[in-house]
């Protein structure tokens, strides 16, 4: 009976919240209120696969849905990314039957990582892929290792974990668990000696403490890793970008399977790995995964496109608080051949909760934009003057950097600069104040 | 005039940014006329604490804390002697409590401090304190800004280096906000703290200049302080 109430609740205020476009934790919230321990009790699918980590979530399970349906699959999954438990019990329960038995064959999660442990605490996934660990909203988080911590208690022996073996804290996942299937990348011709970024959070072997040796690196702290002192390694992957190439955007798995990313960057040829492992795990044979997955463009596209006067830009969402995604969007605008404007824009640290943090601006590699094709660089927000003392510690020429906190002001001014070509780098938080005020182009 | 700082564990307690408080640091002194140098170093270096007239240690993991304090304890007279004969000690974060009495660990098990300090740290891997923070001194005029992330617990019986305002203080318990004893100061407040306060900045500058025998010239820090004052009254709107 409370089943039946339960599923009955989060199907009504499900529906509900659609007609006046509210997000999709609530039901979950009502539904486990009614029944807290509903999720023990639900009849799950056979196949129950978790996706988490820093980066990449979200782009990696609609993917996964994209392969699986293409293979004839019925998949449920939380699309609208309330990744906590009261998101997933709104998923399972609107997708079953009043008796608690979900009629999709396949329940894929992207799961937050702080709060997997809940998540996970009534079922375990069979297949638990997790992409990587950064530092990543630490005014939440702590910091990695914390996170860390509370994924290693959601992990449960029976999962196959599908792990980042580049990802040195990634790997730790796979020390002691017995079934561990790995993914990673051969060295690449982007692949750099040393870490480019402003720091290395593996500097020093996360077992023991000796010098950590790489024998390369592909960004971040993601790359080929070896103890002299201890043995710890990255493990020899079973899934294996063999060959990447972000000119063209075709990447090669494993020597055979080739497939076109839609969007050309290293980031998202992991994504696409991580995605093909899970579902050639799954039984999905690899000429369709390839072929399904091909210039596949997300719908949670994070590139938008705009003009502003007759300016053509280019708005890259990234996250504040996470210098991983900052430094992949500077990576984009620095391999842009003509010249352009940058607009940075902080003015809320967070759009779910308050924080005046900027530490995490220290991290992030701005230095990077002082080519010579940046015609000028914008800093706006109320954190304008923040990122202006950060840039004043980079060698980039200070008489091409413009300081305005106001957006409005900002945006004038940009657009009596007029250049041709103008990137906007700025989070969810921030970005629709500035798309509200450029035509946009669908 | 010379001035030598050290950056110790500069790459291994850095939680995310601390290195811009030695950067602000190094460039206000040079403005001022001073040839510094910042010596960067860790694990597996060779330190000579003696040639240093500021000292800096940032913040880390709770697991690197207690790896950088094993390796401090085998210099600790080393790092006692240059302290002794006045060289400036900032640590920020969870490092200042590696010169207290004692760590106990989650597990319950118990690792020696330095034992400089009448301050004992009880660490937690269940609770942390994630907060924006407003604290005063009696030394500075203004308040500080900043952050504090950890996941410790710390009883001192120690002069403190702040009064908290807003945020945390070194326990639920206790207002107080980090340490003071001479020429050492400790304080949670995470990241590049220097570069949120340039009050701060300065009165660090200000310790160097008179251990050196020089005075400060007024400096301008315009975007340093607009940013300080921004936050302040974004944070203080939060108080009420």
């Amino acid at each position: 009976m409370r089943m039946f109430l339960a599923v009955f609740v989060c199907k009504l205020l499900r529906f509900i919240g659609k007609l006046v476009g509210k997000g999709s934790s609530l039901p979950g919230k009502f539904a486990l209120k009614i029944y807290p321990d509903v999720l023990k009790h639900v009849k799950l699918p056979d196949t129950v696969i978790a996706v988490t980590g820093s980066n990449g979530k979200t782009s990696t399970v609609e993917m996964i849905s994209q392969v699986l349906r293409s293979a004839g699959k019925k998949v449920a999954y939380n699309k609208e990314g309330s990744n906590q438990i009261e998101g997933v019990t709104s998923l399972i329960l609107c997708d079953s039957t009043f008796s608690g038995r979900m009629k999709s064959d396949i329940l894929l999660i992207e799961s937050d990582e702080r709060y997997a442990k809940y998540t996970f605490r009534y079922f375990k996934p069979t297949h638990f892929v997790i992409t990587n660990l950064y530092r990543d909203q630490l005014t939440r988080n702590g910091h990695p290792q914390w996170v860390w911590n509370a994924i290693k208690e959601s992990i449960g022996d029976e999962s196959k974990l599908i792990l980042n073996s580049d990802d040195p804290i990634v790997s730790l996942f796979g020390r002691d668990h017995a079934d561990v299937v790995w993914f990673g990348m051969d060295r690449q011709s982007f692949s750099t000696d040393r870490n480019t970024g402003v720091y290395d959070d593996f500097k020093y072997c996360p077992v023991c403490y000796s010098k950590l040796e790489y024998d390369f690196y592909h960004y971040n702290h993601i790359g080929s890793y070896h103890c002299p002192e201890c043995g710890f390694r990255r493990n020899p992957t079973e899934y294996t970008i063999t060959d990447a190439d972000l000119d063209t955007g075709v990447i090669t798995v494993n020597g055979e399977s080739r497939i076109k990313l839609a969007l050309k960057s290293i980031y998202n040829a992991y994504n696409m790995l991580a995605c093909f492992a899970v579902c050639d795990l799954v039984g999905v044979d690899r000429k369709t995964i390839a072929a399904s997955i091909s210039d596949y463009v997300l719908t949670n596209g994070r590139v938008v496109n705009y003009k502003l006067g007759d300016s053509f830009g280019t708005l890259l969402t990234s996250k504040h608080e996470n210098s991983v995604s900052y430094d992949q969007s500077i990576r984009y605008v620095t391999d842009q051949k003509e010249d352009h404007g940058v607009i940075i824009i902080v003015d809320a640290v967070s759009r779910k909760y308050f924080t005046s943090e900027t530490s995490w601006l220290w991290d992030i590699n701005f230095g990077l934009l002082g080519k010579e094709n940046t015609e000028h660089i914008y800093l706006c927000g109320r954190y304008a003057n923040d990122l202006a003392v950060r840039f004043s510690y980079t060698d980039i020429d200070q008489s091409r950097i413009s300081v305005i906190e106001n957006l409005a002001e900002a945006v004038e001014t940009i657009k009596r600069a007029g250049h041709k070509r103008l990137y906007t780098i700025t989070c969810f938080s921030d970005k629709d104040k500035f798309l509200s005020a450029v035509e946009i182009i669908k | 005039m010379e001035i030598k700082i050290l950056h110790l564990y500069y790459d291994l307690l850095n939680l995310y940014g601390e290195y811009g408080n030695v950067s602000a640091l190094e460039r206000y002194l040079e403005n001022q006329g001073a040839a510094v140098t910042v010596d960067r170093l860790s694990l597996y270096d060779d330190v000579d604490f003696k040639q240093y007239d500021f000292i800096y240690i940032g913040s880390g993991t709770e697991e690197k804390q207690l790896v950088a304090l094993e390796n401090l304890k085998k210099t600790k007279a080393d790092i006692r002697s240059a302290y002794d004969s006045g060289a400036i000690i900032l640590a920020t974060g969870n490092a200042f409590e590696m010169f207290g009495k004692k760590i106990i660990s989650p597990d319950g098990s118990q690792t020696g401090g330095l034992g400089w300090f009448d301050i004992e740290t009880s660490v937690s891997d269940k609770k942390r304190t994630l907060t924006d923070e407003i604290c005063s001194a009696g030394f500075l005029d203004k308040p500080c800004v900043g952050f504090i992330n950890k996941a410790s617990e710390i009883t001192s019986r120690e002069k403190p280096m702040f009064v908290c305002d807003f945020g945390a203080g070194n326990s639920d318990k206790d207002k107080n906000e980090g340490i003071v004893n001479g020429s050492f100061y400790g304080t949670h407040l995470t990241g590049p703290c220097l570069v949120k306060n340039p009050h701060l900045l300065e009165y660090f500058a200000g310790l160097i200049a008179k251990k050196k025998g020089f005075d400060l010239k007024p400096a301008e820090l315009p975007f340093e302080n607009r940013a300080y004052k921004i936050t302040l009254e974004a944070l203080k709107s939060r108080m009420n």
